[in-house]
């Protein structure tokens, strides 16, 4: 028997209903593995550098890379069902470092602390634009982020690198979790 | 009018269609995320991925991560169609001379 015009807009509401948290889902389960590993990485950077300041930016060098390789080895895993999804992602890191650097660069001398506030700052600004535009979540990452850096930079003169390893690496790890619930 | 698909039409398999159908022709959504996405038990779940198994809609991969077991499921190309038509099928008795008559 053919369904009623009402149970046929429900199945429709439905069909909507579904595909929205399908997206969304799996929108955020890629994302939760990327934050996990760019916590983990950016926890790590944070606490080697309070332990050895002086050796910033041999640490950064090196943690960033090895996040790099990681990150692409996670994308790779989703290759197969989302093609081209190691270029884009090699794209969007790239272009994040590429932003810190022309901004050193630009704003030369910058102080390590001032120097430690570019990448959290812009990543928050580009997760809140998305949070924005499509899912809220990234919204609230994006201004937890935002804020606890900022406030990390303004008052924690004291173990500031300790205080960020909270602050950035805590965070993404913390959202990394949290995108994980459904 | 046609009548819309009874296989599809069960509000579980609605489910499990509609979460498949956002994904593109290759990719696969594993047994877990389904489950999350579809709102339902194992055993339900399982269940009705058989019988759209059985029609050829879905398509069932099971395998290993390393040591631990995986199944993924995806839309097959004709199930595809068949949700395609599906809703054009609900779309049609939607439209105001259907709904009039």
């Amino acid at each position: 028997m053919s369904p009623s015009p009402e149970e046929a807009a429900a199945a429709l509401r439905a069909i909507n209903s579904v595909q929205a948290r399908a997206a969304g889902f799996q929108d955020y389960r890629a994302e939760s593995r990327q934050l996990m590993l760019w916590g983990v990485v950016n926890l790590l950077g944070c606490i080697f550098t309070a332990l050895f300041p002086s050796l910033l930016l041999l640490i950064w060098l090196v943690v960033v890379i090895v996040g790099l390789f990681a990150g692409v080895r996670l994308a790779r895993v989703a290759q197969e069902s989302m093609p081209g999804i190691v270029w884009r992602y090699l794209l969007v890191v790239g272009s994040v470092l590429l932003f810190a650097a022309l901004l050193h660069v630009v704003m030369w001398p910058l102080t390590p602390q001032q120097g430690s506030m570019v990448v959290p700052l812009f990543v928050a600004t580009l997760y809140a634009i998305r949070g924005a535009q499509s899912r809220p979540r990234y919204l609230i990452i994006g201004t937890s982020l935002a804020i606890l850096c900022f406030c990390c930079f303004l008052f924690a003169t004291e173990h500031y690198w300790w205080w960020l390893a909270f602050a950035w690496g805590g965070t993404f790890i913390v959202s990394s979790l949290w995108l994980r619930r459904t | 009018m046609e009548t819309p698909d009874d296989l599809i039409h069960q509000p579980v398999r609605l489910k499990i269609m509609a979460a498949l159908n956002t994904l593109a022709s290759n990719q696969w959504l594993e047994f877990v995320s389904l489950r999350a996405i579809v709102d339902t038990t194992d055993g339900n779940l399982g269940a009705h991925l058989g019988t759209l198994e059985g029609a050829e809609y879905v398509r069932i991969k099971k395998d290993f991560v390393g040591k631990k077991p995986r199944t993924r499921v995806s839309l097959s190309a004709k199930g595809r169609e068949a949700f395609a038509h599906y809703v054009a099928n609900l779309h049609a008795i939607l439209t105001p001379q259907n709904i009039d008559t």
